[in-house]
């Protein structure tokens, strides 16, 4: 008996948390990983909604935020894999820039073809999961300048993801669109489609950017495997020009820094007619 | 093997000479991690293959580990006390290697090598038949190269810097025995470890993780009891059965991880209930003279699995066994399983 007394006295002593907070957190934590790396990204949002809410902050919304991305099919490495390796043979693929190389990416390669790629991996940005993880991602780490850099990189990567796949829809558009007698024709029930994608584009950039600002070359190597500084450097002065003269001139400087002479020449068309579309939206 | 050394000297049939010498050897491996990190290093740059190979490894820790522990002991004259009759000196040289990755979607790879020498000096219990406790109290010190490999994100992309160092180590260490039976035929064993050490590791931090700790202060504790009755079966006409329950960081009945593990795995006084709780049964076949005696046991200690089997030959014994052992590398504190052997001789 003298020893259960010993006992007993040490496992309750060992029972005692440090402090409850502490306690649930670590838990919480604990589960949330282990369920990540099970990939067991259903189970993790059910797990996290259900105790903390759908808003949760901080930490724990970086951890949900996680989850929805995989759900949504995104696992960074993987990504970033699938990029480098050999293309899909797609309608999108024949449809953009069909020029670009098709296998394994080795060496140097033109930038538009690198956004060929990871446009054509990325989920729509308006996936409900993905979606959610973007917001989800930015709400937990508001201010780029106060967070790691590894997060930085994280959420710029899901934004420069985002910001890829709205240019490549609205690019592809601009292609499907009619002319009739030089003038350009649209189905209107586009037109709100057409302004959300604008708008979150400007949104998706200005995100990428600030994180890019604070996680040097990452985002852009962590995306594709390749040192892409150019990418941001671009889009900066672009998102700058979009501020000030519009989105049918943003497109006009897009042009100018992406397109080669002879994609001018094979895509100018299509081009005129967004720049027309974008006017139309009075952009 | 400590522990079962000194449970060892209990049940020797006659008492040992006063000067004594024992040593242990021992060897657990899950898988080599440092593997897995040359085949990433040998793809640097490589995105497409380092994903091949890392894609099915996230949350699979893994371990492997060796040492040789070797005491001599020779009674003093300082004081007059049977319970602290004996000086202690031993000496350890041990080896650790393990590693993880992690989280799919925040990727990040942990991996540690470390091998110490380790230098101890103290008191311990004079082995006498009638006596029911034991105890070995030591003061220790030791050190060793370390080397260590930290990446997250997009960090995997680039050759993942090696970063190494001097792992140096002090403290002390109290092991307590005692076996007391109730009647005729009921026995409580209970193993008592109480070991702090401070280490402190001249190894960089990685570039992304500036604050990782250089030093740090490990308490570990651990309570083990066997809970026996005694019978008589057609396999020994002592035969001992009952319970076995441990408490305590990596609560694993009879199993001895490196010292230096305390400092890769940054172990905490209280990890949490189901990290410091072990319970299962435990069979004894002891021979009447008490050697040769074979014990089994089983169970679920620390959330896992184990089992493992104890043979005592003469004055030597040993055991072979298996257990999920809790890495504490990341958040999600997987388990990874061991299989464990090891040996030793008691003169």
């Amino acid at each position: 008996m003298r020893y259960l007394i010993l006992f007993l006295p040490l496992l309750f002593l060992a029972c005692a948390p440090e402090s409850v907070d502490r306690y649930h957190t670590g838990e919480n934590e604990e589960e949330i990983v282990s369920l990540l790396n099970e990939r067991e990204y259903g189970k993790a949002i059910w797990l996290i909604e259900n105790r903390e809410g759908r808003d949760p902050k901080g930490e724990t919304a970086f951890l949900l935020a996680q989850a929805y991305l995989g759900r949504a099919g995104i696992e960074p490495l993987a990504f970033a894999a699938r990029v480098t390796e050999e293309g899909p043979d797609s309608a999108a693929a024949r449809t953009l820039f069909p020029n670009c190389p098709k296998g394994r990416i080795t060496g140097k390669v033109e930038m538009k073809c690198l956004l060929k790629r990871v446009y054509l991996h990325a989920p729509p940005a308006d996936e409900g999961d993905f979606a959610r993880a973007r917001e989800l991602f930015r709400k937990s780490y508001p201010n780029p300048a106060v967070a790691p850099e590894w997060v930085n990189t994280l959420i710029g990567m899901v934004d420069t993801i985002s910001l890829v796949r709205r240019a490549g829809d609205l690019f592809l558009y601009s292609k499907g669109i009619k002319t009739a007698g030089g003038k350009v024709q649209f189905n209107p029930a586009d037109v709100k489609w057409l302004s959300q994608q604008g708008k979150e584009s400007l949104r998706d950039a200005e995100q990428a950017l600030a994180r890019a600002n604070h996680s040097g070359e990452k985002v852009s190597r962590f995306l594709s495997g390749v040192k892409a500084n150019e990418w941001f450097e671009r889009v900066e002065g672009t998102m700058e020009f979009a501020k000030t003269v519009g989105l049918s001139r943003f497109l006009d400087f897009v042009r100018e820094n992406l397109l080669k002479a002879s994609d001018e020449i094979r895509y100018g068309e299509a081009l005129d007619r967004l720049k027309a579309t974008l006017e139309l939206l009075g952009q | 093997m400590r522990f079962a050394l000194l449970f060892f000297y209990a049940l020797l049939p006659m008492p040992s000479l006063a000067a004594g010498f024992d040593f242990s050897i021992g060897y657990g491996q899950s898988r080599d991690f440092w593997q897995t990190v040359q085949a990433v290093q040998d793809r640097t740059g490589n995105l497409g293959e380092i994903q091949s190979v890392i894609k099915d490894k996230y949350g699979k820790p893994d371990l492997v580990y060796s040492y040789l522990d070797a005491a001599y002991t020779y009674p003093h004259e300082a004081f007059d006390s049977s319970f602290l009759g004996l000086v202690v000196v031993g000496t350890r040289a041990e080896a650790l290697a393990g590693g993880e990755i992690s989280n799919p979607i925040s990727p990040q790879i942990e991996a540690y090598a470390n091998s110490v020498g380790i230098f101890s000096f103290g008191l311990r219990s004079m082995p006498e038949p009638t006596a029911n406790s034991y105890i070995d109290a030591r003061l220790m010190a030791g050190l060793g190269p370390e080397k260590k490999l930290y990446a997250q994100g997009a960090e995997f992309i680039d050759a993942i810097p090696v970063r190494s160092g001097t792992l140096i180590l002090g403290g002390g260490e109290i092991v307590f025995l005692n076996r007391s039976s109730y009647g005729e035929d009921f026995w409580i064993t209970t193993d008592i470890l109480l070991r702090g050490i401070y280490f402190h590791s001249s190894t960089p931090p990685p570039k992304s993780r500036p604050k990782e700790e250089k030093s740090h202060v490990a308490w570990r504790w651990k309570l083990q009891n066997e809970w026996l009755k005694q019978t008589d079966t057609f396999l020994s006409s002592r035969t001992r059965f009952g319970i076995l329950s441990v408490v305590g960081q990596n609560p694993q009945p009879f199993l001895t991880l490196p010292v230096s593990w305390d400092y890769q795995q940054k172990i905490e006084l209280y990890p949490g209930l189901r990290s410091i709780s072990g319970i299962g049964g435990i069979i004894r076949f002891l021979s009447e003279s008490a050697t040769p005696n074979v014990a089994l046991y089983g169970g679920y200690f620390g959330g896992a699995f184990g089992a493992g089997v104890d043979l005592q030959l003469g004055s030597v014994l040993l055991n072979a066994s298996t257990y999920g052992i809790e890495n504490r590398l990341t958040p999600a504190r997987e388990k990874t399983r061991i299989w464990n052997a090891s040996l030793g001789v008691a003169l």
